[in-house]
C-alpha cells in the first residue's frame, strides 16, 4: 500500500491497519523532527509524539493531497512540538541545558548511544543552536531534503532557508571546531567540582 | 570563519553532490577550512547517530485514541462552566424576584398615594382627608369630634 492508499483507506473506512502502516512508515521521521525541535529526546518529546499521532488520526481527513504527505506531517509534527514546548513554559531553560543533563540517562534515540564526550559535545552544540537551526540542519543533513523541499515544508522562501542553513552550519562548525574542547573542559571541571 | 572559501564549501554542501576537485584542492591547502569541515562533519555524524532510531521502527504502533489529559481538562472546564452558569442563573433569578417584589410594592404604595392619599391623610388633620381615608374601610358613621 502506498501512503496515498493508506490515507484514503483510513479516511474512507477508518481502516486502523492502514493507519498503523502509515504511522510505522513515518514514525522515524516524526521522531527525528521532534528530536530537532526539542534538541534531544525526553518524556516531553515522547508526549509530543503521542499528540502528533492523535492529531494525525483526527486531521488526516483534511489532507487534500495538495502538498506531499511528508510536508503535511512535518508541519503537524513541528507545530505540535512547539506547542508542547510552549506549554512547558520553560523553553529557554530546556533548550539551553538540553543534553547536558542527559549524559548517562539514555535519552537518545540511538540504541547504541554515544560515548560521554561525544554526547556532551553534541548536546552542547544542539543547546546552542536555535530550534529552527536544528530543524533545518536535521532536514538537510540527516533527512537529505533539498533546500526547495525544506522551503515548501516550512512554508518559507528558499533564500531564507538557505541563509538560515548557512548560518546554522557556520555556527555548528564553529562550536564543533573551537568551543567544544573548552566546553568539554568546563563540563568536566564542573563535574569534578 | 576567516577564509572566504567557506561560502563555496557551503554551496557544495547545499548541492549535496559532494566536494568538487577545486574545493578539495582548497581544503588540501587550507588547514582552517579542513579542520572546520571535519568538525562539522563530526557533529553531523553524532547528530545522525543520536537521531536515528532503527530499533524503534519495529515497535508496535500505539495510538492513544483518546487523549486522557486533554479530555480530563475539557471535562473539568465544562464542569466549572456549568457550575458558574447555574450559580449566575440562581443569583439572577433571586435578584429578579426581589426586583419584582420591590416593584410591586412600590406600585402599591404609589397607587395608594395617588388614589387614596395614604400618607397625606395619615399625616393630615383636615377632616375631609380623614373621612376619605376611613370611608373605604369603615361601614359606620365617623365622628371626628370637631363638628
Amino acid at each position: 500500500m502506498t501512503d496515498s492508499e493508506c490515507i484514503v483507506a483510513y479516511c474512507d473506512t477508518e481502516d486502523d491497519e492502514a493507519f498503523k502502516i502509515l504511522v510505522s512508515r513515518h514514525r522515524s521521521f516524526i521522531r527525528k523532527v521532534l528530536f530537532g525541535v526539542f534538541g534531544g529526546w525526553d518524556e516531553h518529546a515522547e508526549e509530543a509524539e503521542q499528540e502528533v499521532l492523535i492529531a494525525l488520526s483526527t486531521t488526516l481527513h483534511r489532507f487534500r493531497f495538495e502538498s506531499s504527505f511528508p510536508t503535511f506531517l512535518y508541519r503537524l509534527t513541528r507545530n505540535k512540538g512547539i506547542d508542547q514546548l510552549r506549554s512547558l513554559q520553560k523553553r529557554r531553560r530546556i533548550l539551553g541545558t538540553v543534553g547536558l543533563n542527559r549524559g548517562g540517562e539514555g535519552h537518545s534515540l540511538s540504541p547504541q548511544g554515544l560515548d560521554e564526550d561525544d554526547r556532551i559535545l553534541l548536546y552542547t552544540i544542539l543547546g546552542k543552536l536555535r530550534e529552527i537551526e536544528r530543524s533545518i540542519l536535521l532536514l538537510k543533513e540527516i533527512e537529505g531534503f533539498t533546500i526547495e523541499q525544506i522551503a515548501e515544508m516550512m512554508n518559507t522562501p528558499a533564500g531564507t532557508v538557505k541563509s538560515r542553513l548557512h548560518r546554522a552550519r557556520t555556527k555548528a562548525a564553529r562550536l564543533a571546531e573551537g568551543g567544544c574542547h573548552e566546553m568539554q573542559t568546563v563540563e568536566k571541571n564542573s563535574k569534578r567540582a | 570563519m576567516k577564509c572566504r572559501q567557506w561560502k563555496r564549501i557551503q554551496k557544495e554542501l547545499d548541492s549535496g553532490s559532494g566536494i568538487s576537485p577545486r574545493v578539495q584542492a582548497h581544503l588540501d591547502t587550507c588547514p582552517d577550512c579542513r579542520q572546520r569541515l571535519n568538525a562539522y562533519k563530526h557533529f553531523i555524524r553524532l547528530f545522525r547517530s543520536e537521531a536515528e532510531e532503527p530499533q524503534l521502527l519495529n515497535r508496535e504502533v500505539q495510538v492513544r485514541r483518546g487523549s486522557t489529559r486533554r479530555l480530563r481538562l475539557i471535562a473539568a472546564a465544562a464542569l466549572i462552566s456549568v457550575c458558574a452558569a447555574v450559580s449566575v442563573t440562581l443569583l439572577a433569578a433571586r435578584t429578579y424576584n426581589d426586583t419584582v417584589l420591590r416593584k410591586e410594592y412600590a406600585e402599591d404604595i404609589s397607587r395608594e398615594i395617588i388614589h387614596g392619599s395614604l400618607f397625606s391623610e395619615v399625616n393630615g388633620y383636615l377632616p375631609v382627608y380623614e373621612g376619605t381615608w376611613f370611608e373605604s374601610d369603615t361601614a359606620f358613621e365617623l365622628s371626628t369630634g370637631r363638628e
